[in-house]
């Protein structure tokens, strides 16, 4: 129970970080640079799964995705596969509820960034994919590292909407914190205790690098 | 004269307008399986109209969980339990109450599947691919789960299935899974299926001896705030009245020869 547990739950945080950390960037160099009506309206949008309880978020996800699901639907009809009970549905999960934390992260990050070096590049001759990637994203590293590592503990811990979504089958849905649920409601003290030393270590060494990278000189 | 008749007869009509409850407003915390909680509306009502004063809360969930809370401590004044395992655990480390604990009704696994799902005529046309996922219990903390892994079990079908399940927390979600259409089949009680209405329909019964004899025991737990109470009400579920309600709901009575 404790090696499955912990390999699917690493492998999905990551997976899900991934996602993220492009997503969440992308998203908040949006917010911070681009002016339109309802900016502000897609800011609340994207940070709703942080307000919204993991429950809610996770009922619109079946609503979605499930076998009659608004996509699910067709997307059953036309593979025969569906999101609920895989480790997709993991991924999904821990996604959706650490996309919130990258995206305002990224978001402050960028603000911080002061325009003129944009501007500085662009008369050097730097193109504007040239721009990001090269001058502005090296000046924003440390608010978007913090965004990432705060979005893969996000991602580790999550558990409402991944009950939900993915349910809680052993060996392929089964994270580490479904793991410690399932192990004290069937009175495995013993394993419930190791599994929860093992993510407490993940996260107070997640919670180290957070205090690490503050300090960070850019 | 005429004022002091008049508030004494006016103090006479208070006492006559209050309503006669007991010293006390008695709260029954009641830790029950899941799988009662309709009947144990039923129950409730009706245990409260031949005791006025009494109120019951009701904590619905897995059985393992509601174990769990209890050891923990948790002032429940009446567990119910879906199966022996759980009351039997409880006993061992000295948490029931004197000789409270009572089989009070019995229940049969079926298999259920829902609208638009290929129709299982017996458990082993389950073995057929085209039910994709199937939805049980969680075996650890489910009894209803334990049941359906025991018959599946008993008729050789787990290894086939195995990879096929997908678990359920409590009997509720495993319908919920069905109805949904994520799963094509479920194995719970034939008493859940008052749960989801029609959304779900009725398929085959687990064989015979397929399972241990799925038995509901009460129990007051060492703890409970109001042991009276809990006595009362248990006293209740094992009398004619009580046992007519649940057998409305689909339970079946104790077999005589459990304790």
């Amino acid at each position: 129970m404790i090696l499955p547990a912990f390999r699917l739950s690493l492998v999905v945080a990551t997976l899900a970080t991934l996602i993220v950390a492009i997503l969440g960037t992308w998203a908040g160099w949006i917010l911070a640079r681009q002016r339109f009506r309802g900016r502000e309206i897609l800011d609340a949008l994207l940070t709703l799964p942080l307000v919204l309880p993991p429950t809610v978020t996770g009922y619109y996800l079946i609503v979605l995705l499930g076998r009659r699901g608004l996509v699910g639907e067709p997307l059953f009809r036309a593979t025969g596969w569906s999101v609920p009970f895989t480790w997709i549905a993991c991924v999904i999960a821990a996604s959706i509820m650490a996309l919130p934390m990258m995206v305002r992260a990224a978001r402050v990050a960028f603000e911080e960034v002061d325009p003129r070096h944009e501007i500085a590049a662009a008369t050097l001759g730097h193109g504007r994919s040239s721009t990001f990637f090269r001058v502005v994203i090296p000046l924003a590293r440390r608010g978007l590292a913090a965004g990432v590592v705060l979005a893969f503990s996000r991602a580790l811990g999550e558990f409402g909407a991944t009950l939900m979504l993915a349910g809680n089958i052993p060996g392929r849905t089964q994270t580490l914190p479904l793991a410690i649920f399932e192990a004290v409601a069937s009175g495995e003290d013993r394993t419930a205790l190791w599994l929860s030393l093992l993510l407490t270590s993940v996260s107070v060494v997640v919670v180290l690098m957070v205090g690490r990278l503050a300090k960070w000189k850019p | 004269m005429c004022g002091t008749t008049l508030l004494l007869f006016s103090s006479l009509g208070l006492f006559a307008a209050e309503p006669r409850v007991a010293d006390e407003r008695e709260v029954l915390l009641v830790s029950a399986a899941a799988s009662l909680k309709g009947a144990l509306q039923d129950l409730s009502t009706q245990f409260a109209l031949e005791n006025p004063g009494a109120r019951i809360v009701l904590n619905c969930a897995a059985s393992g969980l509601l174990l769990r809370q209890i050891e923990q401590g948790a002032p429940v004044d009446l567990f119910l339990s879906a199966s022996t395992r759980e009351m039997d655990r409880l006993q061992k480390a000295g948490g029931l109450l004197g000789k409270s604990r009572t089989t009070f009704a019995s229940n049969r696994l079926v298999a259920v599947y829902g609208p638009g799902a290929p129709t299982p005529s017996s458990f082993e046309d389950l073995r057929n691919r085209r039910f994709a996922r199937i939805a049980i219990g969680n075996p650890k903390t489910v009894p209803a789960g334990r049941y359906a892994a025991e018959t599946l079990h008993a008729l050789g079908l787990w290894r086939d299935l195995e990879e096929r399940l997908v678990f359920g927390e409590d009997v509720r979600q495993v319908l919920e899974y069905v109805a949904r259409g994520d799963a094509d089949a479920g194995l719970v009680y034939r008493t859940d299926l008052e749960l989801l209405g029609g959304k779900v329909r009725l398929g085959p019964e687990a064989p015979e001896h397929t399972h241990a004899p799925i038995l509901y025991q009460a129990a007051v737990p060492a703890g409970a705030p109001h042991p009276e109470g809990g006595r009362r009400l248990r006293s209740f579920l094992l009398s004619e009245a009580g046992q007519r309600i649940l057998a409305r709901h689909g339970f079946l009575p104790a077999p005589d020869s459990t304790p």
